[in-house]
């Protein structure tokens, strides 16, 4: 055999390997030339499967969700406060009672004073204003929101459908769950920060949902 | 596959902002990461064609270019044995000077794993020319591995001269 043939024979070494006893393997024991050529090509293979196979950083994709999004192609998921809290606030009523009883909550913080007058008690904490999420309005919000998804749900994958009801099931008993806690003490806040959760929680479930309509499903 | 790091990542950026652009029009006649790997290739091959770098078409032989870009050979020469300049940092720079057809095939098989028909559907090209290409990227890489080690080489020589002529 020739180093020609040999060469040739070799081209797709390792994947196809060279037949034991036969004339490249002859060639291979008495060619020093192709002895060493094949070496390093052994080499080269071996090293080449030993390279890194690095994963982008982080930037990359927060660049390219920012394109995605200036683009439209991706909607960015709202928080709680931008698909419900922000959209009672900033109706000009809620708005303004709001703003309100924050300047209200701030006053009584900052000037005790002068508000705790002779026979006042000076009972702050009694006097501070509650949250001023409106739960009804959230409800109502959010039942519009479901009831929009819920058109579109026979065009859906059922997997999908199916996994969106059962995550839905367990978000509505944990609001309802929270609710009744409310509902028996609506002054305590810690009710009514786990009923916000609850809230947020489901809201996140059809911003999730809405997203995958973006994207084509 | 673009030798600098800045670079990769703007093509990944490009490589997944046309992934959302064109999903709709997967069609799943192929497995997605292989359509998903084509969009990609696509993407660095009309980069690098921006940028005028020398190209290698995949369904030509690159006979001619292996003749001209390779190393003078002297007949009868011994080849210098490449071992000592197959390491991490001399690969990687072997590699970034291949011809970027020679460089893809090279990447996609030797380093990712990809197979020869999975290689043909990502590139376009038959399972052939894939086995062809690669063949010759690795014959081109040990002929720039073994100018590093003949470098390697003048490189020992000169300080071991340096350090007899500072004995003396």
């Amino acid at each position: 055999m020739r180093c020609s043939e040999f060469e040739e024979h070799t081209a797709h070494y390792p994947e196809q390997g060279l037949p034991a006893g036969g004339p490249a393997e002859a060639h291979l024991r008495d060619c020093p030339r192709c002895a060493v050529r094949f070496a390093d090509l052994e080499r080269i293979v071996t090293a080449a499967s030993a390279l890194p196979l690095l994963e982008p950083p982080e930037r990359v994709w927060i660049a390219l969700r920012a394109r995605l999004e200036a683009e439209g192609m991706f909607r960015r998921r709202p928080s709680l406060l931008e698909r419900v809290g922000v959209g009672v606030l900033l109706e000009p009523g809620a708005a303004l009672a709001t703003a309100a009883m924050c300047a209200l909550a701030a006053l009584l913080l900052l000037l005790p004073s002068r508000i705790s007058g002779p026979g006042s008690g000076g009972n702050l904490a009694s006097e501070r204003a509650l949250p001023t999420w409106s739960f009804p309005r959230i409800h109502q919000q959010l039942a519009a929101t479901e009831a929009e998804e819920s058109n579109d749900l026979l065009l859906r994958d059922p997997a999908v459908v199916a996994s969106y009801r059962q995550s839905l099931l367990l978000v509505d008993n944990l609001i309802g769950t929270c609710q009744k806690s409310v509902d028996e003490d609506p002054n305590d806040e810690m009710a009514r920060d786990y009923l916000l959760t609850a809230y947020q929680q489901k809201a996140d479930l059809l911003s999730a949902l809405s997203e995958r309509d973006a994207l084509g499903d | 596959m673009v030798g600098n790091p800045a670079e990769a990542e703007d093509l990944t950026q490009e490589a997944f902002l046309q992934l959302f652009r064109k999903i709709h029009t997967f069609r799943g006649d192929a497995a997605f990461s292989t359509w998903l790997h084509r969009l990609a290739v696509n993407v660095v091959l009309m980069k690098l064609r921006k940028k005028s770098l020398v190209e290698t078409s995949l369904d030509e032989p690159a006979d001619a270019e292996d003749e001209s870009s390779g190393p003078k050979r002297d007949v009868g020469a011994a080849d210098p044995l490449i071992e000592g300049s197959v390491d991490r940092v001399h690969l990687e720079r072997a590699v970034a000077e291949l011809p970027p057809g020679y460089r893809m095939v090279f990447l996609l098989h030797d380093v990712q794993g990809y197979e020869h028909n999975e290689i043909a559907a990502i590139m376009d090209c038959s399972i052939g020319n894939s086995k062809s290409q690669l063949h010759k990227a690795r014959t081109r890489l040990r002929e720039i591995l073994q100018d590093y080690a003949r470098d390697l080489a003048r490189q020992e020589r000169l300080e071991a001269r340096e350090k007899t002529a500072s004995r003396e």
